[in-house]
């Protein structure tokens, strides 16, 4: 039963292989920067940035009325929520 | 925490190896298939945008990437939900190359996540049973993800344990302020690493 489970998981590890070698790369992220510079973890904690860069999604906040935080939702330069 | 059984230990590896296995057979990968159909992939968006969130579980799980000139694709950020509405603790995070396949997993400082920081002991319960389930497009995902938190369940052990380690000599004989300063000093992000390789693991268990 093991050597069963051990072969199927070698055969299945091999084929992987094979037909993993002939997918295209991915392209790699963009940055959404103008000047395109690589944004880094620790450059993310700009003021209008996300304080904390790889927390989950928070839930969508209703736009105010004036908009009056600068860094939030209304503000371009804001993180989606 | 009870050892893993080999049924369950290859039962996972089995979906480690066949959700890939699927995706290259359509001629896709887990890189491509992380970003849920969006056409875009862009430094730090999150995909899904808003998460895949498994209520049930109390768990959830997004993709992303930081940097433009890492080895890495992007990678896989997995939490597990607090007892308070809107508490969330980071578990482990995920790498993937270009051509979809797991590199390493990482553990983070707080700052990183904002996460309700929990020490390496409280979490191990929750590692024990992280499973995510979801449907659509993502559902492979999700299950290729359960399947190596299961597979790498040792290593993610030692992962937490060696992210507490790291940071415990920091916090020895400090005030309550100097050790929130670790927490969140932007100078340390990844705390603790290790191999996500799947041929070497598969090898483990083959022979």
């Amino acid at each position: 039963m093991a050597k069963t489970a051990a072969n199927t998981l070698a055969q299945t590890l091999s084929a992987l292989m094979v037909a993993s070698a002939l997918v295209a790369p991915a392209a790699q992220a963009a940055t959404p920067t103008a000047s395109g510079a690589a944004v880094t973890t620790a450059q993310a904690g700009n003021p209008c940035g996300p304080s904390n860069p790889c927390g989950p999604a928070k839930k969508k906040k209703k736009k105010t009325a004036d908009g009056a935080n600068p860094c939030g939702p209304a503000n371009p330069c804001a993180p989606k929520k | 925490m009870a050892p893993l059984g080999m049924s369950d230990l290859h039962a996972s590896a089995q979906i480690a190896l066949a959700v890939p296995l699927r995706y290259a057979q359509a001629g896709s990968s887990l890189a491509y298939a992380a970003l849920a159909g969006a056409r875009a992939f862009e430094v730090l968006r999150h995909y899904p945008a808003r998460d895949v969130v498994d209520a049930d579980a109390g768990t959830r799980f997004y993709y992303h990437a930081h940097r433009l000139d890492e080895p890495e694709h992007g990678h896989f950020h997995l939490f597990v939900h607090g007892e308070q509405p809107g508490e969330f603790m980071h578990l482990a995070a995920l790498s993937l190359d270009v051509n979809g396949q797991p590199l390493r997993w990482f553990t983070t400082n707080r700052w990183v996540t904002g996460e309700h920081w929990r020490s390496a002991a409280q979490l191990l319960p929750r590692l024990k049973r992280w499973q995510v389930q979801t449907g659509g497009r993502l559902a492979p995902v999700a299950r290729w993800l359960s399947a190596m938190v299961t597979l790498y369940r040792d290593e993610l052990v030692q992962l937490l344990h060696a992210r507490d380690a790291r940071l415990a000599p920091r916090f020895q004989g400090r005030s309550r302020a100097e050790r929130e300063a670790v927490f969140e000093d932007r100078s340390l992000d990844v705390i603790s690493e290790c191999p996500a390789l799947l041929a070497p693991k598969i090898a483990q268990l083959v022979h």
